[in-house]
């Protein structure tokens, strides 16, 4: 016998502006199996809770509906006040009369009826609710973080020093990412290697972090604190216990003229290299697609120079599997390409820039190897094209980004702080050289970030110019610009040395494949998709999975490192406890009727359903059938859809309880 | 009758006598003259009751999923083109598995109708592009031609050429007649559930009784659970004893999935079906 309360919620004037709450409430006394029903000014404060407890208790109520708000809003809150009267909690139901009626109908009378139905719907429906338990599951304390640039590094730090241990994964031979190819940072300029590698080093040696170096992630399976991941571990070709970083390898290696990754292109290295001076680990990498031993079979000769014979031509690549209770995407950013042609048909490229024609038009990237003291020039500004100091270099920003005829539409935040930074690093190194910036507006919004742009104007002389280049072209040797200074309104022509183009930053290339493994949503550019943009910026539709730097949208430094605590601090609150609770709203398979086409199985976006097996007492296979894994379940409901047989249901949304809203109406 | 059906009854009996097949699943001579019957045959003897000719239209892969023909284990199945296909949709359902059925492939050139019936039915042969079967283990040339058959094709681009009040009332008309007796739920090879949507009354979704609201309801249901599947063998239209041209409703979602999703049913069983998985190239215009 059905004894349901219904608590009708004024909003204050929210909804009882337009909904005649106190007629509402005569309607619902009369609805059958309503036993009582009031209504109240403000339904979710401490009073108003106290009411449905209240009246749970004098009225022996079976069922609860709360008519006010989305449940958005206020569901948990109602639940709770259930839950400490006894009632289990998914017997309250909320009825939305403010964003499904009163905030979008102005005729009173008409929203008076609207309301009355919506609140019958859900009096039907919570008539066939059942009590649901939330489901537990154990939690593997460990973490995985992917990627090893600034951002991946701090969470891993942060984490492995609360004592969970850590798994980091980094594809590239060496951690440090981008961060390490820097010369110095803004607004401090302090040496980049210098603040990164005491914290890299730190990484290597912490006894709480699992270094993955040179591998990727395979494949993904499992759920929020359940994950088993396989790592691929690429193959070095050098055995790690063995090699005692000597250095002779690299030294001897005919081959010297591969394009160096860490250089940006701009200088070369060896087949058999170790990435910069302060890799870690400082292990050297044989590039086999460059190798005069794996190309022609001959060579040999770094293995027979080895003192400890550690080179190993036939080593092959490795898949471990991790087990972790969650994981941080940390996979940081690449520059967008310039050029004219460009891989994604998204986007367009430069033509008149003259980037990838004229060697001396160079990308932020570039320019930072050549201020670099472990760069190809040792960190002297150097022209790529002849050796020779430029005089002049102009530095243009937003190439690339916040340009829709381009494709790009964002703003990447850090370039106009590092050309001007490039610009005061090249005047301390070239006294007598002139700097110009051509920009559309300064970004500076940090601490300290517009007195470190002043400082350029002011203390070394650079020169800005407000407005775009519209074309480089080389004229007697020299590189010609034309631009417009639109504060003056006039022209620019300009005969410069060096052009450095601040190119617009997007996702790491395949970023878009590891988030489709991990159930992450992304948006158009490969940006990793946060849960909500104010309120959750590190979680990730994906449970258990979490966002930190780079990977989620362009930022510097300070942000990236904040960015990696809160990820870290969420991976924490995750793991602290033994088992954690999921939602009980998931999907059930009637298994007397499941013929096995397995449609839910395909659709299920969580890869939450799986095949069993029904036997019977003798062992013999009956039937196969399919089965939910509960934990896995997000109670989406696709799976739902698809049976064409209708075996599957989704408990606190059954067949019957939608179809008596249904025929409520 | 020729050299085809000799070697279709030595074929039958040469799996029954090895054990290779436990039942042969093919057409024996009907209890009137002109009619053939779905045939069980179990003993190697009794193979020589398969018969060969034009009115062989029934779609024998509709017993697959029975579990009385499935408790004899391995089954022999005469298949023509179109038979074939449905095999294929019900292997990449995992309805049955691929070794356990031998498909005794048929050439066929068409069956003809039965004399003073409609002839929409037999539509889906003058297009038909798979005379020979594309999947078997033994393959068998008849030679048996139809009759002249007289056939209105253009049935479909009629109705799409007017409006949808003139297509809803065409519709109503032919559904108005429907008795919900199912037997194209019956005769059709991939209506296989264990417990028909329609046959559910907590809650109740689909009316069970026979009123215009129920009939438009019941066979909507059939054609978008077929759609993307229904390979156009025309059994429902054949046995409807209401005459509905069922399967014009389920040719035109065949072509809405083909233009749409570029998948036809039938072709392949190294596929999974299209409604449940997702490819990237799928078309997503419906998304602003």
């Amino acid at each position: 016998m059905a004894r349901i309360g219904v608590f009708i919620c004024w909003c204050g004037e929210n909804i009882a502006r337009t909904v005649d709450v106190e007629k509402v409430t005569e309607s619902a006394k009369r609805f059958p199996g309503v036993a009582y029903a009031t209504n109240y000014k403000y339904m979710c404060s401490d009073p108003g809770q106290n009411l449905i407890r209240e009246a749970i208790r004098e009225h022996k109520l079976t069922g609860v509906v709360v008519a006010a708000c989305s449940p958005h809003m206020h569901e948990q809150t109602f639940r709770n006040a259930c839950a400490l009267e006894r009632l289990n909690p998914y017997l309250c139901e909320m009825a939305n009369i403010r964003e499904h009626c009163s905030w979008v109908h102005e005729d009173r009378d008409r929203a008076t009826e609207k309301a009355t139905d919506i609140i019958r719907t859900m009096v039907e429906k919570v008539k066939r609710n059942e009590p649901l338990y939330p489901i537990r599951v154990p939690v593997t304390k460990r973490a995985l973080v992917i990627g090893g640039g600034i951002a991946g590094i701090q969470a891993a730090l942060d984490i492995a020093n609360a004592g969970i241990e850590v798994v980091l994964v980094e594809k590239a031979p060496s951690i440090g990412g981008h961060m390490a190819q820097l010369s110095e940072t803004f607004p401090t300029l302090d040496c980049s290697q210098c603040i990164l590698t005491p914290k890299m080093v730190e990484v290597a040696r912490h006894p709480k972090i699992k270094l993955y170096h040179y591998s990727e992630v395979d494949t993904v399976e499992g759920y929020v604190g359940n994950f088993e991941r396989k790592i691929r571990r690429k193959a070095r070709s050098v055995i790690e216990e063995k090699c005692i970083r000597c250095g002779l390898c690299q030294e001897k290696c005919p081959v010297r003229k591969v394009p160096d990754e860490f250089n940006a292109g701009l200088g070369m290295r060896r087949a058999i290299y170790i990435p910069f001076p302060q890799a870690v680990p400082a292990l050297p990498v044989l590039d086999r697609d460059h190798c005069l031993q794996f190309l022609k079979g001959k060579c040999g000769v770094c293995s027979k120079v080895c003192p400890t014979g550690a080179i190993d031509y036939g080593q092959q690549e490795t898949i471990v599997s991790e087990k972790v209770g969650a994981i941080v995407l940390a996979t940081g950013y690449q520059l967008y390409t310039i050029a004219k042609p460009q891989n994604e048909s998204l986007y367009a490229g430069y033509g008149e820039y003259g980037y990838g024609t004229y060697p001396d038009v160079v990308d932020g990237l570039q320019f930072e190897r050549l201020l670099s003291a472990s760069g190809p020039t040792t960190g002297e500004v150097k022209r790529p094209s002849d050796g020779t100091v430029p005089k002049s270099i102009a530095f243009l920003t937003c190439i690339g980004s916040r340009d829709n005829a381009k494709g790009i539409t964002f703003c990447s935040k850090i370039c106009c702080m590092y050309l001007a930074k490039h610009a005061m690093l090249y005047k301390h190194k070239v006294h007598d050289g002139q700097a110009y910036v051509f920009y559309m507006d300064i970004r500076s919004d940090g601490k300290n970030y517009d007195e470190f742009v002043r400082r350029a104007v002011e203390e070394d002389g650079v020169v800005y110019f407000r407005g775009r280049v519209s074309k480089i072209f080389k004229r007697n040797g020299r590189l010609v610009l034309k631009g417009v200074d639109t504060l003056s309104a006039s022209q620019v022509e300009l005969e410069v040395d060096m052009v450095v183009l601040g190119a617009a930053i997007m996702p790491q290339p395949g970023v878009e494949k590891l988030a489709q493994k991990l159930g992450v949503p992304y948006d158009k550019y490969g940006f990793l998709s946060e849960a909500h943009p104010k309120l959750r910026p590190v979680e990730t539709a994906s449970a258990g999975v979490f966002l930190a730097g780079a990977c989620q949208a362009p930022k510097d430094i300070p942000d990236a490192v904040g960015q990696a605590g809160c990820a870290a601090s969420k991976v924490l609150g995750l793991l602290s406890a033994d088992e954690i609770e999921r939602l009980p709203t998931v999907a059930k398979v009637n298994e007397n009727n499941c013929i096995a086409c397995w449609a839910c199985l395909e659709a299920c976006p969580y890869g939450a359903i799986e095949k069993k097996e029904v036997r019977d007492r003798k062992g013999n296979l009956i039937k196969m059938v399919a089965e939910v894994n509960d934990a896995l379940c997000q109670g989406c409901g696709t799976c739902v859809a698809v049976c064409r047989s209708n075996s599957v249901d989704l408990k606190g949304f059954t067949d019957e309880e939608i179809f008596a809203e249904l025929n409520a109406l | 009758m020729g050299n085809g059906l000799r070697e279709l009854n030595e074929i039958a009996e040469g799996l029954l006598a090895r054990g290779d097949v436990g039942v042969v699943v093919g057409y024996a001579n009907g209890s009137l003259p002109g009619k053939t019957t779905p045939a069980f045959i179990t003993k190697p003897e009794d193979a020589a009751k398969l018969v060969w000719n034009t009115r062989c239209y029934n779609n024998l892969s509709r017993y697959l999923t029975k579990k009385l023909v499935r408790k004899f284990g391995t089954i022999g199945l005469v298949a023509k083109g179109c038979d074939v296909k449905s095999v294929i949709v019900l292997i990449q359902e995992n309805q049955i598995v691929r070794d356990q059925v031998k498909i005794i492939g048929v050439t066929c050139e068409g069956m003809s109708p039965i004399a003073g019936r409609p002839t929409s039915f037999l539509s889906k042969c003058v297009n038909c592009r798979v005379k020979t079967p594309t999947l078997y283990d033994h393959l068998i040339k008849m030679d048996e031609h139809p009759d002249q058959v007289d056939v209105d094709l253009s049935e479909i681009e009629r109705l799409d050429g007017t409006n949808a009040e003139n297509r809803w009332s065409f519709w109503t008309e032919h559904l108005s007649r429907c008795i919900k007796c199912y037997a194209c739920r019956a005769a059709c090879p991939l209506c296989y559930c264990a417990q028909c949507i329609v046959d559910k009354h907590r809650p109740r979704w689909v009316e069970s009784s026979s009123h215009l609201r129920g009939n438009i309801e019941w066979n909507i249901i059939r054609a978008m659970h077929l759609a993307g599947r229904c390979i156009d063998c025309g059994e429902c239209t054949r046995v409807c004893p209401a005459n509905i041209p069922l399967n014009l409703l389920n040719k035109k979602m065949e072509e809405v999935v083909g233009e749409n999703f570029k998948y036809r049913p039938g072709e392949t069983a190294d596929v999974a079906p299209w409604f449940q998985t997702y490819r990237e190239q799928d078309v997503a215009e419906f998304f602003k």
